[in-house]
């Protein structure tokens, strides 16, 4: 392995990673974007200005997320039967151990990763860079190219789904 | 101003920004006291919260081990070309081309280099009144270009021209006839250059 290649990998890789399994809520899909992502990034690398490597990033990751969503949605009717089965088991469980708080916090949390995953881009991706990721608006302004007030506005919108989908779980 | 008992809906309007305390002056006071006053706003205040609260608590997510080592699989494949021109020629003399050690492969590079240029000393001597030539037929020849050119456009205008001897030529004639006396006056001792002499003699 090439040590440039390695130290970008493991610059990059965790927040590629983070962003992308949180608006996926899969492992192997984020794994696949990360994969894509840090290939385009050795690509390019020497050509992004160094300054604004990690917001190329970003945007390359939202993209490939973008692209992912698609793919999924051609064989959503796979997904779908899935998603059923997994909720229905979630259902069973937390009916079960409402009592133990620990647990109930996982729960939320597990409830609050699948509504985040279903929310529309750009919320989504606003959602996940600002409260997880912990970007500034600035850095989010030239990832996204949108401007900062649509940007608080989005981020506020987003904020607001996510309440009105985890109504009666929150 | 909004009041306590009528603006549950601009309350809740204003929930996110509050939490991201981007309200303030008279608009943070009527909240806070909207707040304090409804069950139903306070209560979504605290979902709210609390959400944003489970979202910032979220963990970063550790990228398996797996996935950069695939990766890095796949970027040798596309791996950047070589830096400069003379890469390979650094290559070489690391030892990553050839794996002859660097003295010894010094040693038959200049060997070899030498050689060559023995070789190219004697076709050089060999041939050297015909490339004089050919140097000194591409100078010329660029030159005549030029005159042309220049006799061309001084004579743009002109369709025919009568000499001092009375004779009428067309327009492409007085190209020609200049171009012949130019080759009179400059080529031939251009062409009289001592290499090209010496290969007449030859």
């Amino acid at each position: 392995m090439s040590d440039p290649f390695r130290k970008l990998a493991e610059q990059y890789s965790g927040r590629i990673y983070t962003f992308a399994y949180y608006s996926l809520r899969s492992c192997e899909e984020a794994e696949d974007v990360t994969q894509e992502v840090l290939i385009k990034l050795w690509e390019n690398a020497g050509k992004v200005d160094p300054g604004r490597l990690h917001t190329w990033v970003m945007k390359v990751a939202r993209n490939a997320v973008i692209d992912a969503v698609r793919r999924r949605q051609a064989r959503q009717v796979v997904f779908a039967d899935a998603f059923e089965i997994e909720a229905a088991e979630t259902a069973v469980v937390s009916g079960q151990s409402r009592a133990d708080h620990a647990l109930h916090t996982a729960e939320l949390r597990d409830d609050l990763e699948k509504a985040l995953a279903v929310l529309e881009d750009p919320y989504r991706s606003i959602v996940i860079m600002r409260e997880i990721q912990g970007m500034t608006y600035a850095e989010m302004a030239d990832a996204l190219e949108l401007p900062l007030n649509t940007l608080r506005v989005y981020l506020h919108r987003g904020r607001k789904m996510l309440r009105e989908s985890l109504k009666g779980k929150v | 101003m909004p009041t306590s008992s009528k603006n549950c809906s601009w309350v809740q309007q204003c929930i996110e920004l509050y939490i991201d305390d981007e309200l303030g002056g008279q608009e943070l006071e009527a909240f806070e006291r909207h707040i304090e006053l409804c069950a139903i706003c306070r209560e979504e205040l605290s979902r709210a919260g609390r959400i944003v609260n489970e979202l910032r608590a979220l963990p970063p997510r550790p990228c398996p081990e797996s996935v950069m080592e695939k990766a890095s699989v796949l970027a040798g494949a596309v791996q950047k070309p070589a830096t400069t021109r003379f890469e390979w020629l650094r290559k070489l003399f690391c030892g990553r081309v050839l794996l002859a050690p660097k003295p010894v492969l010094t040693a038959v590079l200049i060997v070899v280099a030498s050689a060559m240029l023995i070789v190219m000393q004697h076709e050089r001597n060999t041939n050297r009144s015909t490339s004089a030539r050919l140097v000194t037929d591409a100078v010329s020849q660029g030159e005549l270009d030029i005159a042309k050119l220049d006799i061309m456009l001084a004579f743009l205008y002109v369709d025919k021209y009568t000499t001092r001897a009375g004779e009428i030529i067309e327009q492409e004639d007085i190209v020609n006839r200049m171009m012949k006396t130019i080759h009179k006056s400059v080529v031939k001792p251009v062409f009289s250059f001592p290499i090209y002499q010496q290969e007449e003699k030859i």
